[in-house]
């Protein structure tokens, strides 16, 4: 991974395109502005990570069995009746 | 909070005005309850023939579960008491079913609207392993 210091205020280029400034940073959490062109979506990665997830549900495709066997150990963590 | 438990009682419906990641453009789902797969539920769509997702009261994977709600999300959802809770499980070919604690999906009966909540900056996996659930060696 390439790694940078940047402070408050200062800006990383990416390509001709994207710049990426730094305009806040606050105990552990830095806020970032990004100016990039419109056709480049500019998405938190958790964001991604759900779409991806939801993606790979709706594609999963659990038996009857499956589905048995999930809800018995849920019911096991739960302390309830299996 | 309504049981998730026993009988199964009615379908659902409810309105998601940002649908879900990756499904923004289907604004409908049911969730229906099934007896021989309590406590788990389904949360079908009402707009795609076949897509449903597989979910889990969020309170049975983590009890402890900090739940925040974006800005702006609490309006969506509308006002009421009784929010359910649940992870969208995942089922791969092989290997341990899965949960998606970085995104639940919070439901509000009262108001019949829903959504997909990411938390974003948590620590929550979007895959946490289910030990013990179907297909788990």
């Amino acid at each position: 991974m390439f790694v940078i210091r940047r402070k408050a205020g200062e800006s990383v280029r990416i390509g001709e395109t994207i710049h990426v400034t730094v305009l806040e940073v606050s105990g552990s959490r830095v806020k970032l502005g990004f100016t990039a062109p419109a056709e480049l979506a500019v998405v938190r990665h958790e964001l991604l990570q759900a779409r991806e997830q939801n993606v790979a549900a709706a594609r999963s495709t659990p038996s009857g069995m499956d589905l048995q066997a999930c809800a018995s150990a849920l019911l096991r963590r739960s302390g309830g009746p299996e | 909070m309504p049981a998730m438990h026993g009988a199964a009682p009615a379908p659902l419906d409810f309105e998601f005005p940002l649908g879900l990641p990756a499904f923004e453009h289907l604004r409908r789902f049911r969730l229906v309850r099934q007896e021989e797969f309590s406590p788990l539920v389904l949360l079908e769509s009402g707009e795609r023939a076949g897509l449903r997702f597989v979910c889990a009261p969020l309170e049975l994977l983590d009890p402890q579960y900090q739940l925040e709600l974006q800005p702006g999300e609490a309006g969506l959802l509308g006002a009421g008491d009784g929010l359910l809770k649940l992870v969208v499980l995942t089922f791969p070919e092989e290997g341990c079913p899965t949960a998606n604690l970085l995104a639940p999906v919070v439901l509000n009966p009262a108001t019949g609207r829903g959504l997909q909540t990411v938390q974003a900056g948590s620590s929550y996996s979007p895959c946490q392993a289910l030990r013990g659930g179907g297909g788990c060696s």
